[in-house]
């Protein structure tokens, strides 16, 4: 079955229908997503086109595939080729994931620590992404418990 | 746009290289690695050109005209503003950036910034940009 909106793949990741399990996170990222599906072409005023539906939906799919539940909301942004991309510039990390579709997406990742710096296209695989996101979420977690200490 | 395009001269250093920044969605962000809030790195995107060429307005040919640097947004209304400086685009971006004038009939001040662009090359762009004019959010 094809799906068509932001809500309708929610309701596919959640398993029982009257319960909605959907991390808070990934609940902001998809509100975030919903807000985009009204924007118009040239919304830049430099003629921009309006999100993509594939982008929008591959979105969605990202953010289930490698958010874990404890990990960073990221800022959602449209792009002006129609890509959705998400950021995080927090951590002494900057991450960028630009979202074409389900199967393929653009990321940007420096690490400000160790001067690390790359760009990949990833298509299926997200693997390397998510260990990514995983270090991203260990910093935050790390952060929480110094400042618990402090 | 040929490959002859060459770099503007005439256009100096610290003039300031002027991009709208929308406010609908908005497209500012808090960056908590530099402590401030800038555009994000979308900001530097074309769509038409997949990047190559980057529209600004001179600010400069701008004022000189006898217009306010705020005059840039006057047909958005709510949209905030960045500023780059040239000499800063010429020197501390890669790959290499080009400034050149390209007039239209709408805007006398049009300018391009001319280049391959990246990822990073954008992030870049957006990190040294300076929000000069914030974008004006609606109340929810």
């Amino acid at each position: 079955m094809p799906i068509t909106n932001i809500f309708e793949y929610k309701n596919t990741q959640n398993s029982v229908d009257t319960i909605d399990q959907t991390p808070q996170n990934i609940r902001d990222v998809l509100d975030e997503l919903s807000n985009l599906t009204y924007l118009d072409d040239n919304w830049d005023s430099y003629g921009a086109s309006s999100p993509s539906k594939q982008a929008l939906l591959g979105s969605a799919h990202i953010a289930y595939e490698v958010l874990r539940n404890d990990t960073p909301t990221p800022d959602v942004f449209p792009v002006p080729n129609g890509n959705i991309q998400f950021e995080w510039s927090c951590f002494n990390l900057d991450i960028e994931i630009e979202i074409e579709s389900q199967g393929k997406c653009h990321v940007c990742f420096e690490d400000l620590d160790s001067g690390d710096n790359w760009e990949k296209t990833f298509t299926f695989d997200l693997t390397e992404l998510s260990s990514v996101i995983s270090d991203l979420t260990q910093r935050s977690q790390n952060e929480q418990r110094v400042r618990m200490v402090n | 746009m040929t490959d002859e395009t060459v770099d503007d001269l005439s256009i100096t250093d610290d003039e300031g290289l002027l991009r709208r920044v929308p406010n609908q969605p908005n497209m500012v962000k808090y960056d908590e690695n530099i402590k401030a809030y800038r555009p994000t790195s979308v900001c530097f995107c074309d769509r038409e050109t997949k990047d190559k060429e980057l529209s600004i307005t001179l600010e400069k040919s701008l004022t000189d005209s006898g217009e306010r640097t705020e005059s840039a947004t006057q047909n958005n209304p709510g949209f905030g503003l960045a500023r780059l400086l040239t000499g800063v685009v010429r020197d501390n971006i890669t790959p290499q950036q080009i400034i050149t004038r390209a007039p239209t009939d709408a805007d006398p001040h049009h300018g391009l910034i001319i280049g391959d662009k990246t990822k990073s090359t954008k992030k870049n762009l957006a990190k040294q940009a300076v929000l000069i004019i914030t974008p004006q959010l609606d109340e929810e």
